[in-house]
């Protein structure tokens, strides 16, 4: 897994990175404005409460305090969500999790917002708290919206799973619980809003979607669109977690109230408490296997907890019911996937969307299966994996692809060269395994679902190719990736280059900078864009310099024609050209979709990547404590655009699953938070990871695909819990099916069998 | 209580202090309450806001700055422990647009990816190299192990240290 | 019906809370003085790290704020001859780190330096202070201290207190606990073989609270038999606690096989730790348990 690769050539050096290595890059959180004012949000004592009465005359009478809002004050629609709004801006008569919003505060400084905050007096009653996602479709349990607490279900039906089980020779049923884990990116929500003088508004708060955020504010303060401008990028992190509104609402809310800038910047703890987490899922599967080895049925039952209100609740449901069979070909499936709503904080959008979760499971099934029949567990998937032109998981059709396949030979031949190395043990209390495990990840949105992509290409008054782009950059490195395709697919220089992204007054929209879509979006465009502009900038190049069109072409610092030897010759500078040319800027644009299947199956998806992962463990039989020593991982994802950018995601995605495998969970308990903090949250630290992470990144597409990149933002967060989950099985025996792993089972298991022979079983 | 310096000259009705700092080599003072975070002067007060705030309780080392040449977090330290005292912030890493061999490292090597956490790091890191210019991965790893990092997975940061242990270890 | 907070109907207007007011005494009986004057609503910092950890998790700052920073006879080590033996006394005010880098301590009582490795981190343990590590109650140092049989001297606004650790941090509960002014290290015993050692087991490998601490310093003289010993453990909100029942057990000891498992009940038994929403009480014990008994194992090879 080491060769150099063409692509790891292909290393730029990120363009945002002096700024943030030096500590100059201005997040918007670190935006000052004069007479600015400093907001704080009133959340909700209780988890679930009515409403009595909200008094806000106290806080209104502190010296400093310029602003408060509650929910009579919202002008337009008290509610949002992406695809639903069910979220209240501001409650008015019932609350349903600790952090629903009651009230916001402006004033001079934090603490007087603090301050004021503690001065409003609300009256609740506590309502009955509906805290077991198992119970929350009862009869008798509180209902926590007018339908109910059903949000939704998805299901897949493929043959006839009850007669298939039949023919079954092995079957193995069980069921895994995985944890509500929070994305802590390391930049809490927050920004300014400020109200401009020509009554606009500018929103200066980081979010993956600039657009949707200005549409879901429009409605909120009953203001037109246009009239708002969201600067939404640089972020310190999001992974999903800032896809929906966070702050955004109370800071315009307050900004329009006190006509002056209006800055939040939320504290970990109030992060923890409103903030989003990954979606805690129960999923049981039963899966059989015939006499030849293939496995032909599989039934899935999902529960998942998305807490008070549906946010992307729903589809992050059909995308985990999509990949509830992976890269497998099973005859005869029965998934069926509900989510409910409870008071447990809110449930939505994260790295991996749902098909970490399932993966976990799936990939749990294979591993017991092929202990089950005693054969080697990649073998095994080997046997019922799919082939290159196999139909999708849910019957439709996808992209061509050999991925399933090329990552499983990959991690083979690494894991035959792990076991092999000379393996000394630290002390006779520890012992070690290897797992290793597979996935099939979508890209894009799905069938279905509005996923529209674009960019634009613009020469410059000044000279500068500006390349715009509506994403927005969260650490993931897309300015790299742009800077990356446009200067090699224009042939330009970086120094010809501005790239404008993060503005909705300066930006065309590009969708939403999620679901692993940014660096295929970049590249389908210039594909699009690519011929245009190139044809405008030549056929101006012709008409000023009188040199042939069909010679010229767009290169570094102007347009050349291209000698014999190669050697490009300057005829005429971009600055030129744009200086020379009389009529307004030469600009080309273009608006598509994302590539989907052609069968028109709901929220099917049609770009694939594929991972697969090595762990190795060494388990401490004294404590029963996991420490991962090895994390390598194979992909395919076609070719790389940034290789550093590349392996990072990959690499930090895979530590952000070691996280979830093994430390992180948000507990809650009666719909309260017991972590509060980093103190008690536990992400990854320096010391929890291995010091080296191999990724081999497989970059051959079938002949012909159109397709390009694809992204690689997710792959490499999804088939990490499996992986660990089968090396501690190795290493010490126990079959994991709770997440995060408890040492405290994993020492029960140990101490069962006796492995130090003075303990006692454990109860 | 004539003998204690009980804060300057406090009195019931000002809150405040005057802090007399020397933040990069530049001599800084502040009026502030002496019970304020020295992040929040920092970012708030004086803008310096290549100290970022993150946990607030010391978990996670956004705040990271240099007291004296130590390494604290700027959540943890309040205004009236830091009076007279000579702060070091990634602002001063970094002088004339010339950057730090450290900085060049984590740019070269994907020691970043958000940005967020890499001004805490990268003071980390060179509290560290001057202790011990080519540190074990024993040493890296207690180095930063106050230090957290959502993006990376911190292979990029151990790369960038490595480079530097690397190139320490040529020039000895 | 439960309201938050009452109404306020009084007509005053409201104000800010009172700022906190710091002083800085620049000896101890003006400090005691202080808190003597200022009671329940004045406390006494040091580092300020536990200070500023509790006040953003919501325990506001005390009206009065007393740094001892300013009192100089806190800061720093001295070596000290008593009656032939060689003694550390280092002041209350020293940071971990300073402790951590202490050649003494990394030479006499390794223990304790490896105990204050497993504290925090670098950035943290720069401004934390082994005497408020001490007042913390469930320091992980603690567990170290007290096998190493060290003094707390403390000052109660007349006199200078000598008392073992745990004597103290008791007194740390009553409403005015005397002023850690040091800690003593008296030089630990020496014999034919010595076992020592300090655990810290915790949920992530570093920079994290403690499930278990347990700490050990035995001699066994030449005929095999345990001669002296102490043995101490904590973790969790649990303070440290020597463990008397398994000491006496393996005191004059020459160890077997069989002992093991006795000794292994013993620390079940004896060591009372709580649970939380993340670790339960067994587990702490089993594992407390577990890595005593794996030190003492290596005893009998
Ligand atoms: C991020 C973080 C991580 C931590 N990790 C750990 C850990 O791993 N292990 C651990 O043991 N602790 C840990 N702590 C707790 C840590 O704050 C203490 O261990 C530290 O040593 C306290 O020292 P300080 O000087 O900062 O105390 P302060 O915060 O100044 O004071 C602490 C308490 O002791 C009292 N006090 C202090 N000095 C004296 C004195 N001389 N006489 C009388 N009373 C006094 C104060 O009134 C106060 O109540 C951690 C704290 C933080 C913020
Ligand atoms: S903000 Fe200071 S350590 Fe996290
Ligand atoms: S680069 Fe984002 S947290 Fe480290």
């Amino acid at each position: 897994m080491q060769q150099m690769k063409a692509s790891e050539k292909r290393n730029r050096k990120r363009p945002d990175g002096p700024d943030k290595v030096t500590g100059r890059l201005n997040y918007l959180t670190d935006l000052h404005f004069p007479h600015m004012l400093y907001g704080k949000i009133k959340r909700s004592a209780y988890p679930h409460a009515r409403i009595l009465s909200i008094h806000t005359e106290e806080a209104e009478q502190l010296p400093g305090v310029r602003a408060v809002v509650t929910f009579k004050d919202v002008p337009g629609l008290n509610a949002f969500g992406i695809v639903t709004p069910d979220q209240p801006v501001l409650c008015e008569d019932t609350v349903r999790y600790v952090g629903d919003a009651v009230a916001a505060v402006a004033a001079d400084t934090k603490e007087m917002a603090e301050h004021a905050c503690s001065l409003i007096a609300i009256e609740y009653e506590p309502l009955p708290v509906v805290d077991d996602p198992a119970e929350a479709l009862g009869a008798a349990t509180p209902k926590l919206h007018p339908d109910g607490n059903l949000l939704h279900k998805a299901h897949f039906y493929k043959g006839d799973v009850d007669d298939a089980f039949h023919k079954c020779t092995e079957i193995v049923e069980e069921t895994y619980q995985v944890p509500r884990q929070m994305h802590t990116y390391m930049e809490t929500e927050g920004g300014v809003i400020v109200p401009e003088p020509d009554d606009t508004l500018t929103v200066y708060v980081g979010t993956q979607h600039g657009y949707k955020d200005r549409f879901q504010l429009s409605r909120i303060l009953n203001m037109p669109e246009e009239k708002i401008r969201i600067v939404s990028s640089p972020m310190g992190g999001s992974f999903g977690g800032k896809d929906e509104l966070n702050i955004q609402p109370y800071g315009a809310l307050l900004a329009l109230a006190s006509g002056r800038p209006v800055k939040i910047h939320q504290t970990r703890q109030e992060s923890v408490i409103s903030g989003l987490k990954r979606h805690p899922m129960r999923i049981t599967m039963k899966t059989g296997v015939a006499a030849d080895g293939k496995i032909i049925a599989h039934k899935v039952d999902i529960l998942a907890d998305t807490g008070a209100y549906s946010t992307l609740g729903p589809a992050i449901l059909e995308f985990a019911v999509e990949h509830s069979t992976g890269p497998y070909v099973i005859p005869n499936v029965k998934t069926e996937g509900v989510s409910v709503f409870t008071n447990n904080g809110v449930a939505g959008e994260f790295r991996g969307f749902g098909g970490n979760q399932v993966t976990f499971a799936l990939e749990g099934q294979m591993d017991r299966l092929a202990y089950r029949l005693d054969v080697d567990p990649l073998e095994f998937r080997r046997h019922n994996l799919r082939e290159t032109d196999e139909i999708g998981p849910i019957g439709q059709r996808i992209a061509s692809t050999d991925g399933a396949y090329q990552v499983l030979q990959s991690i083979k031949e690494h894991r035959q060269l792990k076991i092999k190395e000379e393996n000394e043990m630290p002390d006779k209390w520890k012992v070690r395994g290897i797992g290793t495990a597979i996935t099939m990840h979508g890209g894009g949105l799905g069938y279905g679902r509005l996923d529209p992509a674009g960019g634009r290409l613009c020469l410059k008054e000044s000279g500068k190719i500006e390349a715009a782009f509506g994403f927005e950059e969260a650490g993931q490195g897309i300015l790299g990736v742009i800077e990356t395709i446009v200067t090699e697919e224009l042939g330009c220089s970086v120094s010809d280059l501005s790239v404008v992204i993060g503005d909705t007054s300066l930006v065309p929209s590009s969708g939403s900078t999620t679901a692993s879509r940014g660096t295929s979006m970049v590249w389908h465009a210039l594909q699009k864009m690519k011929e245009p502009f190139c044809k405008l900038l030549i056929e101006k190049g012709e008409a000023l310099t009188g040199v042939e069109g069909h010679r010229l072409q767009t290169g570094k610092g102007g347009l050349v024609v291209t000698a014999h030897d190669g050697e490009e010759i300057p005829i005429i500078t971009y600055e030129e050209l744009a200086q020379q040319s009389t009529e307004e800027e030469m600009t080309t644009s273009t608006n598509f979709d994302f590539p989907t299947t052609p069968d028109p199956i709901d929220s099917g998806h049609f770009l694939y990547t594929f991972g697969a992962v090595l762990a190795q463990v060494e388990v401490d039989l004294l404590t029963g404590k996991v420490k991962v020593i090895d994390l390598d991982q194979a992909i395919a994802a076609g070719p790389v655009v940034n290789y550093l950018g590349y392996k990072g995601q990959i690499e930090g995605g895979g530590v952000m699953s070691l996280g979830y495998t093994l430390l992180e969970d948000a507990l809650m308990s009666e719909g309260e938070y017991m972590t509060q903090n980093l103190d008690a949250y536990l992400i990854p630290g320096i010391g929890d990871v291995p010091f080296t992470m191999k990724v081999e990144a497989i970059e051959t597409l079938p002949e012909d695909d159109p397709y390009g990149p694809r992204g690689v933002g997710e792959i490499g967060s999804v088939a990490v819990a499996p992986a660990i989950a089968k090396a501690i099985q190795e290493a010490v025996g126990y079959w994991v099916r709770r997440l995060p792993v408890s040492s405290e089972e994993v020492l029960a298991e140990v101490s069962k069998r006796r492995i130090n022979p003075w303990t006692k079983a454990m109860q | 209580m004539d003998k204690s310096d009980a804060v300057n000259v406090q009195t019931e009705n000002v809150p405040v202090i005057d802090l007399n700092l020397t933040i990069n080599e530049n001599p800084v003072k502040v009026q502030v309450e002496p019970t304020a975070r020295l992040v929040d002067i920092l970012r708030d007060e004086l803008q310096l806001t290549g100290t970022k705030i993150s946990c607030g309780i010391g978990r996670c080392g956004a705040c990271s700055v240099m007291i004296d040449g130590q390494l604290v977090n700027a959540c943890l330290t309040m205004a009236y422990q830091a009076d007279q005292t000579s702060i070091t912030t990634i602002e001063g890493v970094s002088r004339d647009q010339e950057m730090d061999p450290i900085q060049k490292a984590f740019l070269e090597e994907g020691g970043f990816q958000c940005g967020y956490c890499t001004p805490g790091m990268v003071m980390a890191v060179k509290v560290l190299l001057e202790e011990v210019p080519v540190p074990t991965e024993e040493d890296i790893k207690m180095a930063l192990s106050g230090n957290l990092c959502r993006c990376t997975g911190y292979g990029g940061i151990i790369r960038a240290v490595q480079r530097m242990a690397a190139e320490n270890s040529e020039v000895r | 019906m439960v309201n938050e907070h009452e109404p306020l109907m009084s007509g005053k207007p409201p104000t800010l809370p009172v700022p906190t007011k710091i002083w800085r005494p620049s000896d101890l009986s003006e400090a005691w003085e202080l808190k003597r004057r200022y009671g329940s609503e004045a406390c006494y910092i040091t580092g300020g790290t536990l200070i500023q950890l509790q006040r953003e998790q919501g325990t506001p700052l005390a009206e009065h704020l007393i740094s001892l920073d300013k009192i100089n006879v806190l800061e720093g080590f001295d070596q000290l001859e008593d009656e032939g033996q060689f003694k550390l006394r280092i002041g209350a005010l020293t940071t971990l780190s300073d402790c951590h880098r202490n050649v003494f301590i990394e030479e006499y009582w390794p223990i304790l330096a490896e105990a204050i490795r497993h504290v925090a981190s670098p950035a943290v343990r720069n401004r934390a202070t082994i005497g408020g590590n001490v007042c913390y109650q469930v320091g992980d140092v603690i567990p170290a201290l007290m096998v190493l049989e060290a003094e707390a001297v403390s000052f109660d606004g007349t006199t200078y207190l000598r008392n073992d650790i745990a004597t103290y941090i008791q007194s740390v509960n009553g409403k005015d606990h005397p002023i850690l002014t040091s800690i003593t290290l008296p030089e630990p015993p020496v014999s034919a073989q010595v076992l020592s050692f300090f655990k810290k087991v915790g949920r992530r490998e570093a920079f994290i609270p403690s499930i278990v601490t347990v700490a050990c310093y035995t001699c066994i003289n030449e005929s095999g038999e345990v001669e002296y010993i102490r043995l101490a453990a904590g973790g969790g909100t649990a303070s440290p606690k020597r463990l008397y029942e398994s000491e006496r057990f393996l005191q004059k000891k020459v160890l077997v096989e069989e002992d093991l498992g006795r000794l292994y009940d013993l620390v079940l038994q004896e060591y009372v730790p709580a649970s939380d929403p993340f670790t339960t009480a067994e587990y702490r014990k089993t594992v407390a348990a577990n890595v005593i008994v794996s030190e003492f194992e290596k005893l009998i090879q």
